[in-house]
């Protein structure tokens, strides 16, 4: 019965799935990363990710340029960060509570704006929105299986990688993002030195909602050709799971989120084999459970043997 | 600072009140009308002075493409041709909050109420309509077989025959299939939707007893990125027609079998005709819709109501099929254009056969849950 999945055709597609799945989870991911680094749970990234799939599409009609489309997802997605920001560290709102209430926001809001555009409440369909096109890279391309698996994505895919190094660049390498740590590690500190905490984290959240806008775009732009309402569905969560689950490292990061995209991809192909699809969805989730457990329990053996060499 | 955003609030809720009075989901008589000015008509309901009937359709989240849209149109349609008067309800996306939309729905003065959000709604209408026995309710897309209505003189559920349409356009996607290999895309595994499955392999077979079907969910009624991957897999697997069966997310298994150069057929609204003139490519792959009429059999229902409220058996499950035209497949000019005539001759005996009741359609109603998973293990793709 599992004959069938071990043809080569059947594993290099599968394999270009779990690529082209874990896309909008690297974006995710990276922007979860910026602001776990500042200290602060960007919970709003499934709502920034939302809101930035529809602008994407909204300007791309608008302009019929692709590009266009990009920066929109960019503005409308940093849009949805400022305000998170702005309430929090400027009105002192809870974090968390102000970050879901921006999902639910987004939610009704994306919709609400669909339906004053195009009298429709379901999908873009009607919008004459662009796709980001593929790219054959070059060489790689005539290199057997690996060519197939690799080359042929979305341009936004491959920039994901780009924009993993980025953050590296950004969180590690540069004076912005020692501050960014600085700050996450203990504000306090950091204040007495001079660093003013609360602009560093604006800046943080700003970028946090730049990647995590890009994911959104690819969602309407590349994966599927049109916007359609909830369309993130929890792709927003697992991605803060995967940079907690890496503890805000860039590398695990982008496992993590390979790794749920794996998830997501062997949970479909579970279901045409007439398993328990409600069993087999749960997949990720539990993967993202797990993760976190083991994290946990190494951060806390990690702990202990700390304690006893003092 | 404060000045800009308070004044940016303004507008902003201006701009909400002024989208609202576009909804058009409610006649201006609904706004006059106070419990008090009620009387009773000779069928005796309570009616407006205008001696207008008020009516609520309780619905899903508009935009699915699906029975939610199609109920729609069939209650606009009935609020211009009748006289009725009344307004929709959309029901938030959780299920958790359908008992209190309903009983908002049942606390105002309408006596007919009627809900097209099936599985989630049943229980909750079964539980509320003992309550108000003044009201009269119906649930579309109820169970054949649901327990415990038959006492109940204020409740009337209507089933369309899924397992029919499904058998024709499961004949139809082998037929149309090179590989002898077809799939369907479900949103998720309930009994109605078990019943599209089942007419859709019974149909398949008997047009090749050898078919090979590959039978998904992809989790729910939205995600259409999980549609697209789970109708991706299938493909992968070689099927070459895919059924998608997913409300609002059939639009991205539609988009794997346009990506992938297959076969689609769409279910309940003509999907084809969506597209064309917006994504024609998308469209020639479209080649029928199992279409179900929702919105003419809540037409129809509002209208023998107001004509002779005792003419509707109250306590039992219609089903309506391909033989009283409650459900068909979509002939468009898709259709016309990509399905060979040969088929198309056969598609047409096959419709008469079923009306006529010498084809008969097994159904998932009939079966037992081991036979049912039976019945789609011995079909698998291998």
């Amino acid at each position: 019965m599992f004959a069938q999945f071990f043809t080569g055709d059947y594993l290099i597609d599968f394999f270009y799935s779990i690529i082209r799945m874990s896309t909008p989870l690297i974006y995710c991911a990276m922007g979860a990363l910026i602001s776990k680094q500042a200290g602060a749970i960007n919970m709003a990234l499934e709502g920034i990710m939302l809101t930035a799939s529809l602008t994407a599409v909204i300007f791309s009609a608008m302009t019929h340029t692709v590009i266009f489309g990009l920066i929109g997802a960019v503005a409308g997605g940093m849009f949805i960060s400022f305000i998170l920001a702005y309430m929090h560290l400027v009105k002192q709102s809870e974090l968390v509570l102000t970050g879901i209430a921006l999902n639910t926001m987004a939610s009704g809001g994306t919709v609400y704006l669909l339906f004053l555009l195009t009298g429709e409440k379901g999908t873009s369909r009607l919008l004459n929105s662009l796709v980001v096109p593929k790219w054959n890279i070059p060489v790689l391309k005539d290199i057997p299986v690996l060519g197939q698996i690799l080359s042929g994505h979305n341009a936004l895919t491959y920039l994901a990688y780009l924009f993993a190094l980025l953050t590296y660049i950004l969180v590690f390498k540069s004076r912005t993002g020692l501050r960014i740590r600085a700050v996450g590690l203990n504000p306090d500190a950091a204040a007495s030195v001079g660093i003013n905490v609360n602009k560093i984290k604006f800046q943080a959240f700003l970028y946090s909602g730049l990647f995590a806008s890009l994911g959104g775009a690819f969602m309407s732009m590349g994966y599927l050709s049109n916007f359609s309402r909830d369309m993130i569905a929890g792709r927003g969560f697992i991605g803060i799971s995967a940079a907690n689950l890496a503890d805000g490292q860039v590398l695990g990061s982008l496992l993590a989120s390979l790794g749920f995209g794996s998830a997501e991809a062997v949970s479909i192909t579970l279901a045409t084999l007439n398993m328990q699809a409600e069993l087999v969805r749960m997949i990720p989730y539990l993967a993202t459970v797990i993760g976190l457990v083991i994290m946990s329990a190494q951060k806390q053996a990690k702990a202990r043997r700390r304690q006893g060499d003092f | 600072m404060k000045k800009l955003i308070s004044l940016l609030l303004v507008l902003a809720l201006a701009a909400a009140l002024a989208a609202c009075n576009n909804s058009a989901s409610s006649t201006p008589g609904a706004a006059s009308t106070s419990a008090g000015s009620s009387t009773a008509d000779a069928a005796g309901q309570p009616s407006d002075g205008d001696g207008k009937t008020h009516v609520v359709y309780v619905g899903g989240k508009l935009g699915d493409a699906g029975i939610a849209d199609a109920t729609y149109e069939g209650f606009t349609r009935a609020l211009e041709e009748l006289p009725i008067y009344g307004e929709f309800i959309e029901l938030p996306t959780d299920v958790a909050s359908y008992r209190t939309t309903m009983l908002e729905a049942c606390e105002t003065d309408a006596s007919l109420i009627f809900t097209s959000a099936g599985s989630g709604m049943i229980d909750v209408v079964i539980e509320l309509a003992p309550q108000y026995p003044d009201k009269k309710f119906m649930v579309l897309d109820t169970p054949i077989d649901q327990e415990g209505i038959s006492d109940m003189n204020n409740f009337y559920g209507i089933l369309c025959a899924q397992n029919e349409v499904s058998f024709l356009t499961g004949y139809l996607a082998q037929r149309m299939s090179k590989t002898d290999k077809v799939g369907v895309v479900v949103g998720v595994e309930y009994p109605v939707l078990c019943d599209f499955v089942t007419g859709y392999i019974s149909g398949a077979q008997a047009a090749n007893p050898n078919v090979q079907i590959a039978v998904s969910a992809s989790g729910d009624w939205v995600d259409q990125g999980a549609a697209k991957e789970t109708a991706l897999a299938q493909i992968r697997q070689g099927c070459d027609v895919i059924y998608c069966v997913g409300a609002a997310s059939s639009f991205g298994s539609l988009e794997a079998c346009k990506e992938e150069g297959v076969w689609g057929i769409g279910c309940d609204t003509d999907l084809a005709a969506q597209f064309i003139g917006i994504d024609d490519e998308q469209a020639d792959c479209i080649i029928t819709s199992a279409y179900k009429d929702w919105g003419q059999v809540s037409y129809d229902w509002i209208k023998t109501c107001l004509e002779d409220i005792n003419a509707v058996p109250w306590g039992t499950v219609h089903l309506t099929g391909i033989a009283d035209g409650g459900c068909k497949i979509i002939q468009n000019e898709i259709y016309d254009k990509q399905v060979p005539e040969e088929i198309k001759d056969e598609m047409e005996q096959l419709i008469a056969d079923i009306s006529s009741g010498k084809v008969q359609c097994p159904t998932y109603f009939d079966m037992t849950e081991e036979e049912y998973v039976a019945l789609k293990e011995s079909v698998m793709v291998k």
